[in-house]
């Protein structure tokens, strides 16, 4: 069959890939600047890569599964191999607990103010704020500082799966426990990963969870967690031939099944939070007959699990390989491809890292068309930048006592969209296009703009500090100009510059003056200043705004 | 060395807002909108503009039009128990042209326009084939596709496709339409581009866009896409950056109330008052999924919304151009009839709310039936949305119906939300003459109808008419003092649009009447 077919039968859940092709291109203006007829297909799948391995494939791999690599990350990975820079990708590693060692990991936690010890609402709130914002700042240091691991970044894809809101769930601690939880399954297994995040604490107040139970007094049968269970977490509201996956009814028999989980509080003092954790509480659980995908008995949340996963398996691998695909490969799936992954993952029992491996191993991943075909995210954008220009001092991150005084980066990702733990709704980020769009683009070339300046004063004076000179002395030959150009490039970019992009990249840093006049040890060649503005610039480049 | 010398002087500036729009790069980009196809089609288009205000999460329109006289909602509210959701029958709001119906006391604000005849309310919208996912109801009342239909165009983008082919390459001086925030509905996504900007923080500058050769890779598509983003993103942002630099700004009588939303709508009046002449704003207030703690919440939520839109009203009532512009609300569905405990679940039909000068005002609709429910509990809809879109297209923006046609998958029966514009009888400040006129019940119309009547007294030689859109009278009788209303038999006239009126020597109040059998 041709894919091109293939990829618009059905009712395809994601606004892409339903159009597959047709998506609009807008370029076209005159003949001069229409684009060329885009390759959209390949006919490239899972079949292990075995092509060459340069700086090319090397960075493409780093670039998807860490948050901007380092020149010396991507060198590694070129002598190391691919086999070998996955093994280390998929090496957990621990985040020290800057800011957040206080309180991360204790076993109770206070969620009321503690009256008896003469702490009132107002210490207790700011306390909570400053947790929150402590811990968000930590995730994105633990992004800054990540060695190489695909940690960091598959926390980030299951947060925007498995999403939560810290101003509903409230609890910095909770929150930080749903971290962990996404570190311990990040690449385990998926139906397990489901179990334990239908009883977390924070996702069980986020989707009301603890507002939906049953008891002979009360009938709060809540359907908001039940139905995000099937739509969002685990099967979508259609399968690929456009058939509904689940009724109503079946949402009302699930939210009837999850019920009975509640806060586990250290009565009869009532404001201690006891290991974080749920509790089961079977007065609270209706115990009653219900009929869930055809299965009738007295359900609980782990038959809920059970149920979908054996009734809908085919319906939940694809769903989840697809936006595993959409995560890492380009926005629109190749169902040909995502196909295959599903099969695996079920004949795998749902464990992930297969997946994820055959994946990030195959010829499909490192196809020349889906090298920078990716939009980067605001996390993307910003954090890689951080990592790639070695920015030493990052307004918001890097100095503790300032850190909740001078937000700047965060101030930054939030006005374009995506703070950790603010997701704009339980779907989470939509990613893709969306994230590049008339008001989001200036402020990212902003960003670029101001990390190259020398001297932007920001808020309290605080600046974003890079060193260009030791930037340029990574390189191979940073005493000749034209070198040292190509590969800023290769380094910043990832596709190829076309020449016009090229040439204007180096007509911006020779600034008026000649190549081989270039010494980065004269001062007065002003090598420095002309770094920057060459940084500035590529920061302006569409391309940039791929990865 | 342009480029260099633009880097440059950004870097040494930073954040300078008439750098960013008085640069002269930018036309190299923007071709003049003088003389150019845009503008000679433009002319022929109304000045008219909408502004949407999507209540994302889903709306419990019971809580809001309470059916205060109904024990079928007190008791699905759980009213008189610790769980209570209801809005009491003491609490609610009574409006003229209703014994039954009360708004949620946080409509305070809204009184006023309802008794000026600038708030129309549409009963019981949903779409037919409801879902109850929020993204899959919002991807369908954005788009205004069938329920079973996965487009990813929106009914208003594909109206302007059609209405303007050479889009973009020859781009209008003013975006058609703009959206407050980082991302744009399916709404202003058309077929092949993208028929409105995404409107953000307005302080940041654009950048240098690129239009070198692409690769033909996925990667190349991309690109294409960033840089067109970029090239409207420069040009469109000096049309935008000078309307609102130049507009009026009010911001500041805009109530603590009123929060975000009103200062959006703030700044939708301040780029109209600066001459901007895009067509549409959307803006998008979250927070409506109220599973719980649902009384507080809503309240909130609606005291924002009634506020916000009041000053609204007021402000561009103030700035002169109220005639021109109209606002309404869309949300992705209602709310469950029967309380949770603590908040409803996913719903189905809910009441959508129209305002401004140019909507003939009242309520259009049967009050929601409570006895009669679809699905888990829900109301069943009465009107689809769709019909709100070809009314807002043929009588706000004067489409004709084969402009209509590519924007929406069917024909729609339109309802008479608003005036018909290019009529022939003209409203005068009736307001001051003391009376008013209602709007037809049942409506629309079939055939007997009566229309509610007041202030008329002796010596004002009060008339009642019935015309054509056009103009052309068609039935004339007297009104006599003290009459409240006045029964009309259309049951003789063509299904269609009429417009009606109480006359007193000069002064004429005007109300328009759809027939439908």
């Amino acid at each position: 069959m041709d894919r091109r077919d293939f990829l618009t039968i059905g009712a395809p859940r994601s606004r892409e890939a339903i159009r597959g092709e047709s998506r609009g291109v807008t370029a076209a203006r005159d003949a001069s600047q229409t684009p060329p007829a885009f390759a959209r297909r390949s006919d490239t799948d899972l079949t292990t890569y075995s092509g060459s391995w340069t700086y090319k494939q090397a960075a493409h791999l780093l670039r998807r599964s860490t948050f901007g690599p380092t020149e010396a990350e991507i060198n590694q990975a070129v002598a190391d191999g691919m086999e070998a820079t996955i093994d280390k990708l998929f090496t957990p590693w621990e985040p020290p607990l800057d800011g957040i060692d206080s309180w991360a990991n204790a076993t109770n936690f206070q969620a009321l103010p503690d009256t008896a010890n003469g702490e009132d609402f107002t210490t207790f709130q700011q306390k909570q704020y400053e947790r929150r914002d402590l811990f968000i700042r930590w995730i994105l240091l633990s992004m800054q500082h990540s060695p190489v691991s695909i940690q960091e970044r598959l926390r980030l894809f299951w947060h925007n799966h498995f999403t939560s809101e810290v101003l509903v769930v409230n609890y910095p601690e909770l929150i930080y426990e749903q971290y962990k939880l996404f570190k311990q399954h990040m690449f385990g297994n998926f139906k397990e990963f489901t179990y334990d995040i239908s009883i977390d604490m924070a996702m069980l107040i986020y989707l009301d969870g603890i507002k939906n139970y049953k008891t002979t007094a009360r009938n709060n049968i809540n359907e908001n967690y039940a139905r995000e269970l099937m739509e969002l977490f685990t099967m979508g509201v259609f399968d690929w031939e456009g058939n509904e996956n689940y009724s109503q009814d079946d949402v009302i028999a699930a939210a009837h099944s999850l019920s009975g989980w509640q806060y586990n509080v250290d009565n009869p003092r009532n404001i201690l939070f006891v290991d974080r954790k749920a509790v089961f509480k079977s007065l609270w659980w209706d115990n009653g007959q219900k009929t869930l995908m055809g299965q009738t008995g007295a359900w609980n949340t782990q038959d809920v699990i059970d149920i979908i996963f054996a009734q809908r398996g085919d319906q939940i691998a694809k769903y989840i390989c697809e936006k595993i695909y959409r995560g890492f490969v380009y926005d629109v799936a190749d169902r040909v491809v995502v196909e295959q992954m599903a099969n695996a993952f079920r004949a795998g029992n749902w464990e992930l890292r297969p997946v994820f491996e055959m994946l990030l191993k195959s010829e499909h991943f490192y196809d020349e068309t889906n090298i920078g075909a990716m939009h980067k995210g605001p996390i993307d954008y910003m954090v890689g930048m951080i990592r790639e220009m070695d920015i030493t001092t990052v307004p918001g991150l890097d100095d503790l006592a300032n850190a909740r005084a001078n937000r700047d980066l965060g101030g930054r990702l939030q006005s374009l969209g995506q703070v950790p733990y603010y997701p704009p709704n339980v779907k989470g980020w939509p990613g893709g296009r969306t994230w590049t769009s008339t008001s989001t683009l200036p402020i990212r070339q902003k960003f670029g703009i101001d990390v190259g300046a020398e001297n932007i004063s920001l808020q309290r004076k605080q600046y974003y500090l890079i060193d260009p000179i030791e930037f340029a002395k990574q390189f191979s030959d940073p005493y000749d100009v034209q070198i040292l150009t190509d590969e800023m490039s290769r380094f910043l970019l990832n596709t190829e510059p076309s020449e016009k992009e090229a040439d204007l990249l180096f007509q911006t840093i020779l600034d008026g003056g000649v190549d081989y006049e270039w010494d980065l040890d004269d001062p007065n060649q002003r090598p420095e200043e002309r770094i920057r503005k060459f940084l500035q610039a590529i920061a302006q480049l569409a391309k940039f705004q791929l990865y | 060395m342009k480029r260099r010398k633009f880097i440059q002087r950004v870097a040494s500036t930073g954040i300078v807002l008439p750098i960013a729009f008085g640069f002269p790069r930018l036309r190299a980009f923007g071709q003049s909108p003088k003389g150019s196809p845009f503008t000679r089609l433009a002319a022929a288009e109304n000045d008219h503009i909408f502004v949407i205000i999507r209540l994302a999460g889903g709306h419990d329109g019971l809580n809001c039009v309470v059916p205060y006289t109904n024990d079928l909602y007190y008791n699905a509210r759980f009213a008189g128990t610790a769980d209570d959701l209801s809005i009491p029958a003491s609490d609610v709001l009574k409006f003229s042209g209703s014994n039954t119906l009360g708004f949620h006391p946080s409509f305070a604000p809204l009184l006023d326009l309802y008794d000026e005849g600038k708030m129309t309310l549409v009963q019981n919208v949903a779409y037919p084939g409801q879902n109850l996912s929020h993204f899959r109801s919002t991807d369908i009342w954005l788009s205004g596709s069938d329920a079973n239909v996965f487009d990813d165009a929106g009914w208003y983008a594909k109206y302007l496709e059609a209405k303007y082919p050479d889009y973009p390459e020859v781009l209008p001086a003013s975006p058609f339409a703009i959206e407050f925030g980082n991302f744009l509905s399916t709404t202003l996504i058309g077929e092949e581009n993208n028929m409105g900007i995404a409107v953000g923080n307005l302080d940041y500058i654009p950048g240098l866009p690129g239009n070198d050769d692409l690769a033909s890779t996925k990667a190349g598509e991309e690109e294409a896409y960033v840089r067109e983003v970029i090239r409207q993103s420069n040009i469109f942002s000096n049309a935008v950056l000078s309307a609102y630099v130049g507009g009026t700004d009010n911001a500041g009588s805009y109530t603590t109330a009123s929060g975000t939303l009103g200062q959006g709508l703030a700044a939708v009046a301040r780029m109209i008052s600066g001459g901007l002449d895009t067509k549409m704003y959307i803006l998008n207030v979250g927070g409506y999924d109220t599973h719980t703690n649902q009384l507080t919440t809503q309240a909130n939520l609606l005291s924002q919304l009634a506020s916000a839109i009041k000053e609204f009203q007021r402000d561009i009532e103030a700035l002169g151009f109220a005639d021109r512009v109209c606002a309404g609300t869309i949300s992705e569905f209602g709310r469950r009839v029967k309380s949770n405990g603590t908040g409803t679940d996913h719903g189905e039909a809910a009441p959508v709310f129209f305002f401004g000068h140019g909507v003939n005002g009242g309520i259009i609709g049967n009050d929601p039936n409570l006895s009669d429910l679809t699905g888990p509990g829900n109301l069943k809809s009465e009107y689809d949305f769709r019909q709100l879109y070809a009314s807002i297209l043929s009588q706000w923006y004067g489409a004709t119906e084969a402009e209509l046609a590519p924007a929406l998958p069917h024909s729609f029966d339109q309802l008479p939300i608003f005036k018909v514009s290019g009529s022939g009888v003209a409203d005068t400040d009736a307001l001051a003459a003391g009376f008013t006129i209602g709007q037809n019940m049942p409506n629309p119309a079939r055939s007997r109808v009566s229309i509610p009547v007041a202030g008329v007294k002796g010596g004002m030689n009060a008339r009642f008419s019935l015309y054509t859109v056009e103009g052309r009278e068609l039935l004339a009788q007297p009104v006599n003092p003290g009459q409240t209303s006045v029964e009309v038999d259309v049951s003789k006239l063509p299904s269609g649009t009429y417009v009606y009126a109480l006359t007193s020597g000069p002064l004429r109040r005007t109300r328009q009447m759809v027939v439908a059998r």
